[in-house]
């Protein structure tokens, strides 16, 4: 088998020293600009950490949104039709 | 302008016109004495030839602008009877004559499946007097002659669609109906006659126009008006007079049906135009009111009421036959705008047309060679069997949607330009809305051609009936990417109509 | 000269010979190397005189050569030969030769210098596209390849309404740029939109390319739609509407990506809205904007081809690419794995990658005119590109829970064309200066200072938290499979169900006004019958008797007309 670089990561601990790397990576990044003065198009940029934060919570409205979207849109596959594309399988593959 | 004959002289080029017109004539009657199959289509093939060969002359001596004359029997009219031959017409007798020797082409192959042998040498001999009639129709300037010659094709026709009863008996009311409904237009039209003459005293359209201009205001006249565009109306097929035209169509034999769908409609709608224009005038109020008030709306009509039913048939035939009815709307239309442009659009999609529905009517006749019915349901999978002759009908399908890169859409586009030209909107509009049902009926049978499983399989039809059916749709794809011939040639002609 | 010609050219009359070539790797290697031949016929042609061609009283000019349409050109030209490379496979003629047909027409139609041309090719690539989606051969790929033609069809039909208008208002059929001001360029304005997928026309995007084969979609998701993009930025540069309308298309496709099962849908939602940025940048209109657009077109057709290489890849060898069976394919498709990644930072903007080189240049243009609400959509936007495509798509397809399914390596042309295209976005994402060269106007812009770094990073970084914490409370959406309704519920149910309806009533009203009809004119008939002898076989309304009744009629109308 060749090397495989996800499979480094399966180990839970490699898992979690990635997770805990990625977390301190965040907290530099907060960190930091504190000490940046930025160039901005909009009084709105300059708050500190602006994108940071904007950046989580628009990814949670996202999430949630999109809860909110399929609690009211969603359908079952064969909704159209019978055999519409949203519910048949893919022809002709090679493996099962 | 006009290169008169010079009398006396023996000279073939100066009797073109006349040619034209005879060659098939004197061929009907030999047929009949000679009474061979073979030999009477050798001889038909060979006449059609010829004329074919006439009219490309003709169309070359007109193409400068010029009008080519000829006196019969060396009478000088009004007394006399004369041949007139410009761009109008003379790109009429082309596609007459070219769809006739492809027809005659197809016919070799095709025609023991629709008529029994024995008759065949009578059929040839009526095919030829049909064309006579047509070719005399367009070629004369004498507006009784255009009654005589309208009348010789017009029996050879009932008598042309009748043949259809070997496979449906259904053909003989057809053709009956025909029948009555051509003999009252033609009625309507020798009176129409009638009147002019009572009024003006002459048959020659050049001074009847001259005559007319004169006498002004005059009532015999407009009457007289009234019963030619109801007469050629119904020859024409013109919406409400139409009813002859789907059953005709339907249940005469593939042979006629092709021939009569490029040619017979068009030699009516020429015969108005030229009316319209030589020997009317087409800037008084009353002609003007008439084709704005009546035949618009019915042209309009046409197209959409036309294409909408030709969604629903399942007879192939009399599917294609109601889109015919839509494409004479079209032409209709393009008259009734009364504008240079619209005139053009009207005399490019009279050709245009003709070779679009003969190449979609031919390659349903070879289908039905196999299949031996004409309803959708047959056709099925018969594009992988018959993959030749589909794309033909494909290329036929796509030009009368009036797909670019197809003779079609040069039409159309000229069309919607004049209609825009003339500011109706709306028409424009509609115009648009047609071609979209034509996409609609046009894939229905597209869809069944390719995407459904082939219940019988055939063979291909043989390459003698696949040569006519791919020159014509070679005309569909050609006339769309060269249109010197149709456009240009069209062009000439609305000048010297509107002169 | 056969370097005369153009451009499109050698794309159909290549698609014509590989109808008859033999199937097998020649004809494969074949139907590669044509779009190769003609990225270099373009780049060492001479073409300042055109191509004109006289058609009718117009003066058509096939090959509109400048700046922005080089750009276009280039893109299109290395996506049909990765795209022809992914599909390397194939072992028949109609995927091949519709693949060249189609990427010739986009290409043809950038080139285009003229409406009526542009007109031509645009429909050509509705034509020939549909077939990329009808070759899966199934009924539902039917239905939906014909929903897509319709639409297509329709944009193309507006279009020439539009360019007749405009030709009879102002006598010109040249296609440049256009004011949104008269009937004429609304017509043409709206069959741009149609097929640049605007909000509420943008359906026939979602249905169609999750419908198409394998390689259909990664040839589909290259040119019709940045085709569209190409046509507002030379016809409606600097439209305020094209802004609010791309501003719309960025945010409402995130909600569906976010839920959607199918991946391939979830891309070509993401699809939708990068163009949404696009359009904001052509609506924006400023040089440095018009430079995003095309930059931004240049490497998305790259990045969106690569993703739906690595979801196509994985559809090829386990038949699904719906999220909920998905899951845990990093243990075979490791490299498979890689290149989606790499697609997915490309797209979601990480610094050193394609996206955050192209997209920079709109952000900056919306801010430097000072669109404020806009510029903290895009920023959204961006945020949400990150959601589905740079974190849903290769999550649940390589790692999340295990589905249990262990599928080989994709074939190693399926990864060359990967790798080629990874590299590309890569490249350009290290080297931005190279694809700056070639856009339409200069460009004096830096994406790497170190506050765009740290701005970016902190977004990404920070959302990508959100995402871990929210998954770590079972709070993301879960996979099921479903559908969600979008648009296309008003004419895959809604139009169907009130046309039924309709013709219901139709059926009613004919039924009964026939009756009315029938008693009425009884007795008439009665007659007419007695005169014209037998009924025979022809249906009632069809007697010879009732056409002279009509004879007469329009007779009398006629003369009316005239004589009063």
């Amino acid at each position: 088998m060749k090397f495989n670089p996800f499979i480094f990561f399966e180990k839970a601990s490699r898992l979690r020293a990635l997770l805990f790397a990625f977390l301190i990576l965040c907290f530099c990044l907060f960190v930091t600009d504190f000490f940046v003065r930025r160039y901005v198009y909009f009084e709105i940029e300059s708050t500190y950490n602006f994108y940071s934060i904007y950046g989580f919570i628009m990814f949670s409205i996202i999430i949630f949104g999109s809860r909110l979207l399929r609690l009211l849109l969603g359908r079952p596959e064969n909704f159209y039709a019978k055999k519409a594309v949203d519910s048949e399988d893919y022809p002709g593959t090679e493996e099962k | 302008m006009a290169s008169e004959i010079k009398q006396g002289t023996l000279e073939l080029v100066n009797h073109l016109p006349i040619l034209q017109v005879i060659t098939p004539m004197l061929i009907a009657p030999l047929l009949v004495v000679l009474n061979n199959k073979t030999l009477s289509w050798l001889l038909s093939f060979l006449g059609t030839l010829a004329c074919l060969f006439i009219s490309i002359l003709l169309i070359q001596g007109v193409s400068d602008g010029s009008i080519l004359t000829y006196y019969l029997g060396g009478w000088v009219p009004p007394i006399g009877i004369e041949y007139r031959i410009d761009a109008a017409n003379a790109i009429l007798l082309f596609l007459i004559s070219i769809i006739s020797v492809i027809v005659l082409i197809f016919s070799y192959s095709s025609l023991h499946a629709e008529i029994p042998e024995e008759k065949h040498t009578l059929f040839y001999s009526c095919f030829l007097l049909c064309l006579t009639g047509l070719l005399g129709v367009v070629a004369t300037a004498d507006i009784f002659n255009v009654f005589v010659f309208l009348e010789i094709s017009s029996l050879s026709t009932y008598v042309l669609v009748a043949q259809g009863a070997y496979l449906d008996r259904r053909a003989l009311s057809a053709s009956f109906n025909y029948l009555i409904m051509g003999t009252i237009g033609a009625t309507f039209f020798v009176i129409g006659i009638g009147y002019i003459y009572m009024a003006t005293g002459s048959l020659n359209m050049m001074d009847i126009a001259e005559r007319a201009s004169q006498l002004g205001d005059n009532r015999t006249i407009q009457a007289g008006f009234a019963f030619i565009v109801v007469g050629m109306g119904l020859k024409l097929a013109m919406v409400p007079l139409h009813i002859w035209l789907p059953n005709a169509y339907t249940f005469a034999p593939t042979v006629v049906t092709c021939f009569l769908a490029a040619t017979a409609t068009k030699v009516a709608l020429y015969v108005l135009i030229r009316f319209v224009f030589s020997v009317f005038n087409y800037e008084d109020n009353f002609v003007n009111e008439l084709f704005f008030l009546l035949l618009m709306p019915l042209a309009v009509i046409a197209m959409i009421a036309a294409s909408v039913i030709a969604i629903f048939k399942q007879n192939l035939k009399k599917l294609l036959a109601y889109s015919s009815l839509a494409q004479i709307g079209y032409m209709l239309l393009g008259l009734s705008l009364m504008s240079q442009k619209g005139l053009a659009s009207s005399l490019v999609h009279m050709v245009n047309h003709g070779f679009t529905k003969a190449a979609l009517f031919m390659s349903l006749g070879a289908f039905m060679l196999n299949t031996k019915n004409v309803y959708i349901k047959s056709l099925r999978g018969l594009g992988k069997s018959m993959p030749f002759t589909s794309a033909a009908f494909v290329i036929g399908g796509l030009s009368l949607i009036g797909v670019p890169g197809t003779a079609g859409f040069i039409s159309k586009w000229l069309l919607l330009e004049a209609t825009l030209e003339t500011g109706y909107w709306l028409v424009a509009i509609l115009i648009i809305a047609s071609s979209l049902f034509a996409v609609i009926y046009i894939w229905k049978i597209i869809e069944v051609l390719y995407f459904s499983e082939c219940s019988e399989s055939y063979s291909e039809v043989s390459v003698l009936t696949l040569i006519p059916i791919w020159i014509l749709a070679l005309f569909c794809v050609f006339l769309g990417i060269n249109t010197s011939l149709t456009v240009d040639v069209a062009n000439m002609a609305t000048e010297i109509l509107f002169k | 000269m056969l370097a005369t010609l153009p451009l499109p050219f050698y794309f159909l009359i290549g698609g014509l010979v590989s109808i008859f070539m033999p199937k097998g790797v020649f004809k494969s290697s074949f139907v590669c190397i044509v779009p190769v031949i003609a990225l270099l016929v373009l780049l060492n042609g001479n073409w300042d005189e055109g191509f004109k061609v006289q058609f009718l009283d117009l003066e058509l000019n096939f090959m509109r050569v400048d700046k922005l349409s080089t750009v276009f050109g280039i893109i299109f030209c290395i996506a049909a030969f990765l795209g022809n490379l992914f599909a390397f496979h194939l072992r028949e003629s109609t995927q091949p030769f519709v693949a060249l047909v189609y990427s010739g027409a986009a290409i043809g139609a950038v080139f285009a210098g003229d409406l009526i041309t542009l007109f031509v090719y645009w429909e050509l690539t509705a034509i020939s596209s549909v077939f990329l989606i009808w070759a899966r051969k199934t009924e539902g790929a039917y239905h939906s390849g014909m929903r897509y033609l319709i639409i297509q069809v329709l944009s193309g039909v507006v279009l020439l309404f539009g360019v007749a208008l405009l030709y009879f208002e102002t006598g010109s059929i040249s296609f440049i740029k256009m004011e949104l001001n008269s009937l004429a360029t609304a017509f043409i304005f709206f069959a741009f939109g149609i097929k640049c997928a605007f909000p509420f026309l943008h359906n026939w995007l979602q249905d169609s390319y999750p419908s198409a084969t394998v390689t259909g979609t990664v040839i589909l998701s290259a040119f019709t739609t940045k085709l569209a993009v190409y046509a507002l930025a030379r016809g409606f540069p600097g439209t305020e509407l094209l802004i609010y309308i791309g501003a719309a298309m960025t945010v409402f496709p995130i909600f569906f990506a976010e839920v959607e099962n199918d991946l391939r849908k979830v891309l070509a939602y993401s699809l939708n809205n990068q163009l949404g940025f696009m359009v904001v940048g052509v609506g924006i209109g400023t040089e440095l904007a018009l430079n995003g657009t095309a930059a931004h077109a240049f490497s998305h057709i790259l990045y969106k081809a690569l993703l739906f290489m690595s979801v196509g890849a994985v559809l090829f060898r386990t038949g699904t690419s719906r999220a909920s069976e998905l899951g845990g394919l990093y243990r075979t498709m490791p490299l498979t794995a890689t290149f989606c990644l790499i697609g997915a930072a490309s797209i979601s903007a990480f610094p050193l990658f394609s996206g955050f080189v192209s997209k920079s240049l709109i952000m900056s243009g919306a801010g430097k005119e000072h669109y404020q609400f806009i510029w903290l959509i895009l920023v959204f936007a961006s945020a949400g590109v990150l959601s589905h495509s740079g974190i849903k798509v290769p999550y649940f397809t390589f790692f999340h829970h295990d589905s249990g399914k262990r599928p080989n390596e994709a074939p190693i042309h399926m990864l060359l064309a990967m790798g080629l295209t990874a590299i590309l976005c890569i490249y350009i994402g290290v080297f931005p200066n190279n694809l700056y060269a070639i856009m339409p106007f200069e460009v004096k812009y830096n994406p790497y200072t170190f506050e765009h770094i740290l701005t970016q990073l902190q977004l990404l970084c920070f959302a990508i938290l959100a995402f871990i914490i929210l998954s770590k409370l079972r709070q993301l959406p879960s996979e099921i499979r479903s559908i969600n309704l979008d648009f296309d519920w008003t004419y895959r149910m809604f139009l169907p169900f009130l046309i039924r309806k309709l013709l219901l009533f139709l059926e009613i009203v004919e039924q009964k006004g026939l009756k009315l009809f029938n008693k009425s004119f009884q007795l008439f008939l009665d007659k007419v019958y007695r005169v014209s002898g037998p009924e025979g076989v022809m249906t009632k309304i069809l007697t010879s008797g009732t056409m002279v009744l009509f004879i007469a009629i329009v007779l009398l109308v006629v003369l009316g007309i005239i004589l009063f």
